[in-house]
């Protein structure tokens, strides 16, 4: 998406769209068929920055002229990239599919309020926990503990707010340890397959798809 | 913020259970625009899918509250999903009301979450969570 209404006092705030972010844009062009084969109504974005990864994916499907276009949810624990996203989406022609608020995760949705799809480009960077406190836009990258503070309570929290047959894409890197991700959604019932990995500099990115055992997928194994 | 994303919305202090649906208060100083409405494309197939996602009691409420006209009404039938103008009359409620400045208030506890520039922001204090 054009970008040209964020300036670099902007990105003081909000984080840039960097090679995390275009993985993602990737993973979600090459999804894009079977996105737009089951229709979502009610997207989720956590966590959106700039707005970049949501507000792409409403262009890719207005583009395929989809003909009922999902309304878009953004959450955010930075006030300024609520605002820099929704100015994103405004700027992109996809506006009126998108809304946003100021929260941690899901704690200010009801219980059983469920989105058919979840985006997560998590704070991933493994850092001391002071760095996690400061809020502003430390909160874009610093992730704790392995990286994995916020995508642990994520996990914790998502599978409630999934409607049946929905699914997660979520991004994670060799330090959060991607092996033990797709363990704890196993544990909540959930089956995954890797969209795409990419190397770039000293990280291991990848975007992996969950979506609830029983929901269509043949190829999911949840004894092994 | 959208009346399709208040729906959604609770208190979320851990001292408050039931805080549902939020207050609307909206910032009366003259100089503000409190709500305003943008017209937004119609798509009865949208809508439809929407439906039995919405708490309809606090659409209602809400509704009533913020006195939109000619609003939604206080339930709807089968027949009602195939309907085209009650249809359009959901859409012009949860799609095209936006609120800017203001506040929503706990209707249990009386927390107030205030909305500026039509965000809203849920966050808690430390001892409240």
């Amino acid at each position: 998406p054009c970008l040209d209404h964020l300036s670099r006092d902007d990105y003081a705030d909000v984080y840039e769209p960097s090679e995390d972010t275009f993985l993602f844009i990737d993973a979600l062009d090459k999804e894009l068929t079977r996105i737009a084969d089951a229709k979502p109504t009610r997207i989720l974005e956590m966590g959106p920055g700039s707005g970049c990864i949501s507000v792409h994916l409403l262009q890719q499907l207005q583009k395929r002229a989809v003909q009922c276009l999902p309304s878009c949810l953004l959450i955010d624990i930075n006030p300024k990239a609520v605002t820099a996203a929704l100015k994103t989406a405004a700027c992109n022609g996809v506006g009126q599919h998108f809304d946003g608020l100021q929260g941690d995760l899901f704690r200010a949705i009801r219980p059983r309020q469920t989105f058919d799809m979840m985006l997560f480009n998590p704070p991933y960077v493994p850092s001391p926990a002071e760095e996690m406190c400061e809020g502003g836009i430390a909160a874009a990258w610093a992730g704790g503990v392995d990286g994995r503070e916020v995508i642990d309570r994520f996990i914790q929290q998502a599978p409630d707010h999934l409607a049946d047959g929905g699914c997660i894409y979520l991004l994670s890197e060799r330090r959060n340890k991607p092996e033990e991700i797709r363990q704890l959604f196993k544990q909540k019932g959930f089956c995954s397959e890797e969209v795409l990995h990419r190397r770039a500099q000293n990280e291991l990115l990848n975007v992996t798809r969950f979506w609830r055992v029983g929901w269509g997928e043949s190829a999911c194994d949840v004894n092994s | 913020m959208r009346l399709l994303t208040h729906n959604l919305l609770m208190c979320n202090r851990k001292q408050c259970t039931g805080g549902f649906p939020l207050r609307i208060v909206l910032d009366t100083d003259i100089d503000k625009d409190a709500q305003s409405v943008e017209e937004s494309e119609f798509r009865p197939e949208f809508i439809q899918h929407l439906l039995p996602k919405l708490d309809w009691e606090a659409l209602y409420k809400t509704a009533q509250e913020l006195n939109l006209s000619p609003g939604v009404p206080p339930s709807y039938s089968e027949e009602d999903k195939k309907d085209e103008n009650f249809l359009r009359a959901v859409h012009d409620v949860v799609m095209d009301v936006h609120i800017l400045e203001g506040k929503l208030v706990c209707p249990n506890c009386n927390r107030e979450y205030p909305v500026s520039k039509g965000i809203p922001n849920m966050l808690l204090t430390n001892d409240e969570v």
